[in-house]
């Protein structure tokens, strides 16, 4: 079995930890498997399971946020946008990751980067455009 | 009374929630293997192309139209689906799942009519922003009236996606232009029949006698017939075990390595033991199967029924015996095009019998086989398997893969990328 356990462990990166089943269990039971409770990251995470979804961030303009390229977001669909709210948005044919405003004076919205390098994106009718949904936890992954 | 709730155009919405830019657009959804149409956006039923026409039958109009394709994504489908029925599952006491993209929901506990509609309206309100796919719903005080109902709210507008058969009045003018042959529980033998003798909708045969009908169609038939006359008597809509699960490939590539067919048969293999175990049934025979192209002159084949004395779905046994017919019929220098593994003679996997001179320590092969299923639950299919088996990554290279959308919800690597 030493080739597939090691597939496990490379497959497994970036999963939650394996659980074996008991099955599996050569030598004297162990004591601990009556302790289960554990810290699910999981769980503090997706409110609602049916309407979360990942995305994986590309780019800078949310820097000064503590959005980072590279980083994995959680996005919450069933979430209604409310202005100040970071959307996963799609826009002319790709999606985007800013703050959401909302501009009843104007008639429109806008997408607010969070980066001096960006101007703010008015949003109008013309627009091809969908708030996708919330992102409400951003996973960023340290140098190791 | 009863909800059925229908995902409308199930396999593109699923495309569609990742590419809004397809939201207006023609698209359709493949089957795997022989590129059929099996999903059609409204666009395209629109172009008068029917379901299950091959693909290459429609490349004029695919071109004329633009119309979008994708080879299907049963890994995506399946998790949108999961989604859902979780979703209903939490308004409805009883949940019956139908089909990949159809279930009928319990709601005994509504008041009344406009109390059923307003929380189907919510619920797909709900579905259709939390999760991005249209459903329809019909509600009625039977599940054969609900199909119906749920087919005028899918055609009609105005219904906004709930539609209601809640009076005689209401019940009469739906199943008066009814087709029959869309009626739930006619299979086209009936149709023919039914029309033979005049009945070509749904009210024809509502309005004949049980005799009638009994004569006709047997007891199914007479169940229709009441239930059309709104006295509900189908309870349980869970779909009886497979006959036969099968799981073949036609290779990008012809295999003429002896290794790589036996692992191609094996991931097979384990796929077809999984599904069945998954419905906890046992099979008494599987055929295992690989030719060349077709179109050559001399088409040359494996294959292998193989009988188990004591049914079963254990896919270590499995293995060996599909190996054993492999090797046994080898042909060298040969390219094969094609492969498969058929499971039949499948029986509920409980009291089976254990044949007189088994061999097998049963208890100890169920134990491996859930600890080795469990793994694979969790990491994805062919983590862990039995040799010669490898990675599904790895397997997935020997297939036609052709449009297949990324595994955006079940795979890491494959969600979408925000631009920043």
């Amino acid at each position: 079995m030493s080739t597939p356990l090691k597939q496990i462990t490379q497959a497994g990166e970036a999963l939650p930890e394996l659980v074996l089943a008991e099955h599996l269990h050569a030598g004297f039971p162990s004591p601990a498997t009556d302790y289960t409770e554990r810290i699910d990251i999981t769980q503090e995470m997706v409110r609602h399971p049916e309407t979360t979804f990942y995305a994986r961030i590309d780019g800078d303009s949310m820097r000064d946020a503590g959005i980072f390229s590279g980083d994995l977001v959680v996005i919450d669909r069933s979430l209604r946008a409310s202005d100040g709210d970071y959307v996963a948005a799609y826009i002319d044919g790709e999606f985007t990751v800013k703050e959401f405003r909302h501009d009843k004076a104007r008639n429109c919205a806008w997408l607010i980067p969070h980066n001096d390098a960006y101007k703010p994106i008015r949003v109008t009718d013309e627009n091809a455009f969908v708030i996708w949904g919330v992102i409400t936890h951003t996973i960023h992954k340290l140098g190791h | 009374m009863y909800a059925l709730c229908d995902c409308n155009n199930f396999f593109v919405s699923c495309e569609r929630i990742f590419r809004p830019d397809l939201r207006d657009k023609p698209v359709v959804v493949l089957s795997g293997n022989d590129g059929c149409v099996i999903a059609r956006s409204n666009e395209v039923k629109q172009l008068g192309i029917k379901m299950g026409v091959p693909f290459y039958q429609i490349q004029q109009q695919v071109e004329q139209f633009g119309i979008v394709h994708f080879s299907s994504n049963f890994a995506l489908y399946g998790d949108i689906s999961s989604r859902i029925m979780r979703t209903l599952a939490r308004h409805t006491a009883d949940l019956q799942q139908y089909s990949i993209d159809e279930a009928f929901l319990d709601l005994s506990h509504c008041a009344s009519t406009a109390e059923a509609k307003q929380q189907c309206t919510r619920i797909r309100a709900d579905i259709l922003k939390g999760i991005g796919v249209p459903v329809s719903f019909g509600i009625a005080p039977t599940k054969t009236l609900c199909k119906v109902a749920a087919d005028y709210a899918k055609h009609y507008a105005g219904y906004e996606g709930v539609c209601a058969i809640d009076t005689d009045d209401k019940r009469i003018r739906a199943l008066t232009d009814f087709p029959i042959g869309d009626v739930w529980g006619i299979g086209r033998r009936s149709v023919a029949k039914l029309q033979a003798a005049g009945i070509t909708t749904a009210l024809d045969l509502a309005g004949r006698s049980e005799i009638f009908v009994r004569n006709m169609l047997h007891l199914p038939g007479v169940l229709t017939w009441r239930e059309l006359n709104g006295e509900p008597c189908i309870e349980n809509t869970d779909q009886p075990e497979k006959q036969s699960i099968t799981c073949s490939r036609t290779f990008a590539h012809p295999v003429t390595d002896r290794g790589r067919l036996e692992q191609a048969l094996a991931a097979f293999c384990d796929n077809v033991a999984a599904k069945l175990r998954r419905q906890h049934s046992v099979c008494r025979q599987m055929l295992v199967f690989a030719h060349t192209s077709r179109f050559n002159d001399d088409m040359r084949m494996i294959q292998q029924t193989v009988t188990f004395p004591t049914p079963t779905a254990n896919t270590q046994e499995m293995t060996a015996a599909l190996l054993q017919a492999v090797r046994a019929q080898w042909l060298p220098d040969t390219p094969y095009k094609r492969a498969g593994v058929l499971l039949m003679a499948i029986e509920p996997d409980r009291g089976v019998q254990q044949a007189l001179f088994d061999t097998r320590d049963r208890d100890r092969d169920k134990r491996l086989q859930l600890a080795l299923d469990t793994i694979n639950n969790r990491l994805g299919s062919h983590t862990v398997g039995f040799s010669p088996n490898m990675p599904d990554s790895r397997a997935a290279k020997l297939f036609d893969v052709g449009a297949k959308s990324p595994a955006y919800t079940t795979r890491l690597q494959d969600v979408i990328t925000l631009k920043c």
